[in-house]
Order: structure tokens, then sequence, then C-alpha cells
């Protein structure tokens, strides 16, 4: 090859390996295109030194001085009124005001609630899917339209299952579809593409 | 009471009570079991901040979550009328006060709140046709009764008048956070453009943005202006949520002063959402992420917070809205512990949880 041809195989590498790299950079929570005090990313829910122990590791920054109780335990009792320490933690932000409000158009929809589940889900009027409830085998028996999470695939991780890869202690948070480092580079910073709802049929046997 | 043969007329079997002495004891003794009180009681024992032994300055006083904490349909009207439909309270972010009512965004159910204190009502107000609420966030009501509501996937602040009717809009395309008003104007946060923008409140003309053009210092900057508030002087606080502070403008806009900084500690922020200044002056500033009220003096320093994080009985599960009130005292009094000497009222809306509305007292303890 000659040299010209060299330069451009190498830049061609070179552009596909920024444009394929997997991260919070460039992604709606990348905070630094917004002109933060400090330009950083980071630093909106982490410090290295000094945290406080959290919704999340190394979670903010706390002085010296006696620090508040962050987020008591959950007392989850069955129904969604009670977000779980990490989805607290994106509802502290998204509250209404902040994107996640515009998901699914401008009309709030009592949704067409997929997962027709007993009272697990109780009477909760909600416009966004719900969360902080246990996803188990057993619900997706009782609902009849749901993958078993212990069997079923996630196509996230080769050989994961819907529990393994996107429940946490059986239940299903934000970040089941959300990754909040946008570590697998979709829109929306979901786990994976939605593109022909693929997302939604992970969990929905639709 | 005996049974009755067909046809006889005459009551046969044991002598029973005679009716007019049950038609007036029975109703009595069954209204005496129904005293209505706004909001359920929060515990048996007063909750107070600072917790004893120390003074007393702040009690928890009541929740309010759903219509059964407002009203309680006596028995005889539920043996006409049958029960009581029964409101709740969804997700509560902006709070306002006119009259004995309380106005509350509900932001997934689209509607605003009232709770009729005097009336000991709860029902759901949902404008129809142009005046149609989206996403409700935050609510400012003017002496005469005119209503601004902020509604970010309309984008634009509703205006609705005295009767609850649609009466235009304000500030369009702009990302309305908070909306707050004095005599002759109105403020308006534009999560969008990151600025506030002030209108005439007469006219709807917009005057000028803060921070003001030419404003070059990077503390002067919003990042993500939540929620807004306005004291007596007309100086503006900005709860920025993004630079996790809160901002001081006068009335014409110059910065004035900025504090706080990022952290968990006592004085700093980690999710700052509501603020509102009391007739002397005090910051009162909700943090969503530590969950607690924080009192500051006007130059940014701390004086005392209050609020137990975690939601239930106590309220503050994710915090959005706080207000001071003094007119709705009356209606609370008989809430405050005897050895509490109640001032004014704080509201803190809370998005999660069971407590939806803690109502606070602020005042002092009793030696």
């Amino acid at each position: 090859m000659n040299a010209v041809r060299r330069w451009a195989v190498a830049l061609a590498i070179f552009l596909a390996a920024i444009g394929t790299r997997a991260d919070i950079s460039g992604s709606k929570h990348d905070f630094s295109t917004q002109t933060w005090a400090a330009g950083q990313i980071c630093i909106v829910c982490h410090t290295p030194h000094n945290a406080g122990a959290g919704a999340g590791p190394l979670w903010n920054h706390a002085s010296t001085a006696t620090t508040f109780t962050l987020y008591s335990s959950p007392t989850f009792n069955g129904t969604i009124a009670q977000p779980a320490a990490s989805t607290k933690a994106c509802l502290s932000c998204h509250d209404g005001t902040v994107a996640l409000d515009q998901y699914g158009g401008n009309t709030p929809q009592v949704p067409s609630l997929l997962l027709t589940g007993p009272a697990l889900l109780g009477t909760n009027l909600s416009d966004d899917h719900p969360v902080s409830f246990a996803y188990t085998s057993a619900l997706a028996t009782t609902d009849g339209e749901l993958h078993d999470p212990a069997t079923w695939p996630s196509g996230i991780r080769t050989g994961g299952t819907i529990r393994s890869d996107m429940l946490f202690a059986d239940q299903l948070e934000c970040a089941s579809c959300h990754d909040v480092h946008n570590s697998f580079s979709q829109p929306k910073l979901l786990v994976k593409s939605n593109a022909a709802s693929a997302l939604c049929l992970t969990c929905h046997a639709k | 009471m005996g049974t009755c043969a067909p046809g006889t007329g005459k009551r046969r079997g044991p002598r029973a009570w005679p009716g007019w002495v049950l038609l007036i004891l029975l109703p009595l003794a069954l209204a005496a079991g129904c005293a209505t009180t706004p909001g359920q009681q929060a515990a048996r024992q007063p909750v107070f901040y600072p917790p004893p032994p120390e003074l007393a300055r702040v009690q928890l006083l009541t929740t309010i979550s759903t219509s059964a904490d407002v009203s309680h349909r006596g028995w005889f009207r539920t043996f006409i009328l049958g029960p009581e439909p029964s409101r709740a309270i969804v997700k509560p972010y902006g709070i306002a006060f006119w009259g004995d009512k309380i106005y509350i965004c509900d932001s997934v159910q689209a509607s605003l709140v009232v709770i009729d204190l005097s009336k000991k009502q709860l029902r759901l107000l949902q404008p129809t046709g142009a005046g149609r609420l989206v996403k409700p966030i935050n609510i400012s009501i003017d002496r005469d009764g005119t209503k601004y509501v902020t509604d970010t996937a309309r984008e634009a602040v509703v205006v609705l008048d005295a009767q609850d009717r649609y009466a235009g809009e304000l500030a369009r395309d702009a990302k309305p956070g908070d909306v707050v008003l004095d005599d002759t104007r109105l403020y308006v946060s534009d999560l969008k453009e990151r600025c506030v923008r002030v209108f005439d409140k007469s006219s709807r003309r917009e005057l000028f943005t803060v921070p003001r053009e030419g404003e070059s210092s990077p503390q002067a900057r919003l990042y993500s202006p939540v929620n807004l508030a306005l004291d007596r002087e007309g100086n503006l606080f900005v709860s920025d949520l993004g630079a996790f502070r809160v901002q001081k403008y006068d009335r014409e806009g110059r910065y004035v002063r900025s504090f706080g900084s990022q952290g968990l500690a006592p004085g700093l922020f980690a999710r700052p959402k509501g603020i509102d200044v009391d007739e002397n002056g005090l910051l009162y500033v909700v943090d969503a992420a530590t969950e607690v009220v924080q009192i500051f003096d006007p130059e940014g320093r701390l004086l005392l917070f209050f609020g137990q994080p975690g939601g239930g009985d106590f309220a503050l599960n994710l915090p959005a809205k706080v207000r001071v009130n003094r007119s709705l005292v009356p209606h609370f009094r008989h809430l405050a512990d005897p050895s509490f000497e109640l001032d004014f009222l704080v509201f803190v809306s809370s998005q999660y949880g069971e407590g939806k509305i803690g109502v606070f007292g602020v005042g002092q303890g009793r030696q």
C-alpha cells in the first residue's frame, strides 16, 4: 500500500473506533456540552473522594461534616408507589421537568397496561412504564403475556436472561431498560436497540 | 324490634325502646365519632424538628394524600348518597393558595387538585379544550384569582381566570419550570434557554431575561432554573438544580449573589428543588435527594433543616415544592401540639410515597 492509502486506512479505523466507542460522552447524560461550571460529566453524580453512601457508588460529594441519611431503605410493600434506591436516583432529576416527560408524545396516556397482572400493579395511574415492582416467574405465569424472566434470553449479553441482565433482585427499575452511562450507545440510553420494539418484546410476549 | 303480623298493625314480641328515643340517640352516637380533621395525624407522638431535647422549631402537623384526608362523609349522608368517591393526589409538584383553597399541580393526573378547606372537599380541576393541561408542574395565583400554570409538555404557561376558565397562554415555546408574580410582573423560568423571562403582567410583554445580557460572570449563569421565589423587595431567588446552588438577582435582574454547592452535608445541595421566602426574608429550600427542607438567612447561612427522608407517614419522599403560608393557619391550628406555639405553615409536596402533601408548622416550643 502506498503512503496515502495507509493513512486513509488508519484514519478510517480511527474514526470508526471513535464512532463506536460506547460511553457517556455525547449522550444525553453528557452534561459537559451544556457547559456545566466545571465542564465535567461525572461530577453531577459521582466524586472520587469524600463521597457519601447513597444510591450509587461514590455518590455525589460529602464534606467531613455530618451528612443526612440518604434514601433510607425502601420499604417495598408490593405497590409501585415506593421507588427503590436506583429508580429514586433517576427520579430525583426526571420529575416532570427534564426530558423523560416527553416520552410517548405530548399526551399523558393512562397506559393500555400490557401487564394485566393482578393487584400487584394496583390502581396506580401513571403515564410512565411501572417500575419498582417484582417481575418474577410467578408474575409472568399469572399475567400470561410476559416471558419468564428466569429463562427468557435478554438479548443484551450472551447467555443472559431477563433476570440476570435486567432485573435488580427481581425488581424492574429504570435501569432495567436504560443504562445511565450509555454503555450500549443506544438512543435514549437504552440497553438494547428498540428497533421493531425489540426491547419491549424482550419482556412482553406479544 | 318485634315482628308485625301482616294486617294487624300491632307489635308483638318483646317490648323495644320507644321509637322516639332511638331516633334521637342513634344519630348522636354515630355522629360523635365523625370529627373532620384535614389530613391524617402523622403519628401518635408529635414529630418535632429539631428532635427533643432541642427546642422545637417545626412540627409536622399532618399529611394529605387523598380526599379521605380532607373530608369525611357522615353516616347519614353516606346512607343517602352512597360512599364518597375517593380521589387521590398522585404526583404533585407545585402548590398555591387562594382564599381557603389549596391548588396542587398533579403532573400524572394532568390536572389541578383543589383542596377546599372550608367546604372540606378535594376535587380535580381538569380544564378541557384549549385550556387542557398536559403536564402541569407549578402554579402561582394572583390576588384576583388569576392562575398561572406552567406546563412542560405543552411548553407554555397556561392562564386560568378566577372562575377557572381558560384565559390564554404565556411564554410559548419555552419550557417553563416555575412562574412567580408580584403586582406588576411575571417571572417565568425557562429550562430550555436556561434563563428567567420577566414579563409585564398586564401587557404580557417580555421585559428582559435574567441573567441580563452582558452579564459575564460565570457565577451569574443559570443551568436548570427549576423553581423561583420573590421576596418583599422584589429580589428574585432561583433554585438551580443543575448548578446545586441558589441564585439571587435584584429587581432589575442584576446578579447579587449565590450560595450553596454540591454535596450531602447541611448547607449543601444535592437536588435542590422548591424554594420559598417567608416574610422575614428567610429562604426555604427543599432537596429531593437528601429529602429535607433547609432554612437559610438572606445571606445564605444555614439556620435549620427539617423533614425526614423516606416518606411514609413522615412525608418527604422525593419532595418537589415548598410553600410558606400564614392564611390557612386556623385550619391546622388544632393539630399543633399543646407544647408548640404555631406561627405559620410550610407545605411540602412529595412526588412519591404515602404523604403527598406534608403540612409543617413553624413556630416555637413552649419552655
